[in-house]
């Protein structure tokens, strides 16, 4: 039987009665020498991903996240056995250990921020832009303007984040940053906030936006700390 | 901006979905045949979840007017066509009407010479 890994706790602690994962199945406490996992068991060690499954995930993550601060689990970790979750887990317990000290007591808050993108002329695909005698320079030409407005987006995501940033000061215990890829007008800002400071952090964020009101701006949380797990794994 | 700051935008699907299947504590190197299946279909599903949600916000829905994606879209193309052939059948006529009045013009003439 495969065991579904959800999330880890500081101590072993059962989940709260009937509550359901992956496929309905039940859900789970189980003692790692001391640390805590919920997990429950599989048929399979594959698990398709689909909408629906991500939200069960994440609402066993959800539910341990009401008492206590989880390291969630990414979606998908399957092991063969309780014992081989012990083992994998027990070779990492000083990094989990740590991990789960940084996120006690905090929860991820995420800002999404819209970065404006100056306007850009379509690049000109036409038959005569492709073979007139100057396409191949004005080609390159609207190349390097369009990699020019990308490196632009990049900075002005920056500026945005430290604006985010400074704004939030020290109401935040760390930052994770997903800056404007390529194509896509939204850097992710997601940030570790202590519980009790979470009502000051919307306070501050809604004054930011007050201030500024061409600023774009969506938070969303609490979440579990899924941006904070980085360095654990494999 | 309260809509903004709402709690009730928290649990979004998208949201969901980017932190669950592509954030989160990895274990288990043992398993990667597994990890790797999944994470192929982990981006799949997220970049058609993603996209669709964030295009329809943005206001494209082409895919529900394409007649090749959509059995309604196939209705109103099958409409659009009928008003061509319409267009087409009306357009017909007059030329019919036209070339049947300078014809009766023309016999006159022609039976004349």
């Amino acid at each position: 039987m495969a065991i579904y890994l959800y999330c880890i706790l500081r101590a072993t602690r059962e989940p709260p009665l009937n509550l359901l994962g992956i496929d309905g199945t039940p859900v789970r406490g189980v003692d790692l020498d001391g640390l805590g996992a919920w997990v429950s068991e599989m048929a399979s060690m594959t698990v398709v991903p689909s909408p629906e499954r991500a939200k069960e995930h994440d609402r066993v993550v959800r539910a341990a996240l009401e008492d206590e601060t989880p390291l969630p689990a990414r979606f998908g970790q399957v092991v063969a056995s309780e014992d081989e979750l012990r083992a994998i887990l027990s070779e990492r317990r000083s990094i989990l250990e740590s991990a789960l000290d940084r996120v006690a007591g905090a929860v991820e808050m995420t800002v999404r921020m819209l970065v404006p993108a100056p306007r850009r002329a379509p690049l000109d695909t036409s038959v005569a832009g492709a073979t007139g005698a100057a396409s191949g320079r004005r080609y390159l030409e609207r190349v390097a303007a369009v990699q020019r407005e990308e490196r632009n987006l990049l900075a002005t995501a920056g500026i945005l984040r430290d604006r985010v940033a400074s704004a939030v000061g020290d109401l935040v215990r760390a930052q994770s940053f997903a800056g404007a890829v390529a194509g896509s007008s939204l850097a992710t800002l997601s940030h570790l906030v202590p519980r009790e400071r979470i009502e000051a952090y919307r306070r501050a964020l809604q004054t930011l936006r007050e201030q500024d009101p061409a600023l774009t701006i969506m938070v969303s949380g609490p979440w579990a700390p899924y941006s904070f797990t980085e360095g654990i794994g494999t | 901006m309260p809509d903004y700051i709402a709690p009730t935008r928290s649990h979004g699907l998208v949201d969901i979905l980017d932190r669950v299947l592509d954030k989160g504590l990895v274990i288990a190197g043992d398993i990667k045949i597994n990890l790797a299946n999944v994470e192929l279909l982990t981006i799949q599903v997220r970049l058609l979840v993603c996209s669709i949600d964030k295009a329809a916000s943005i206001g494209m829905n082409w895919w529900q007017h394409d007649p090749r994606l959509t059995t309604r879209a196939a209705d109103a193309g099958a409409l659009g066509s009928g008003d061509v052939e319409k267009r087409l059948e009306r357009i017909e006529q007059q030329l019919r009407q036209l070339t049947e009045r300078s014809g009766a013009k023309r016999r006159p003439s022609t039976s004349t010479e």
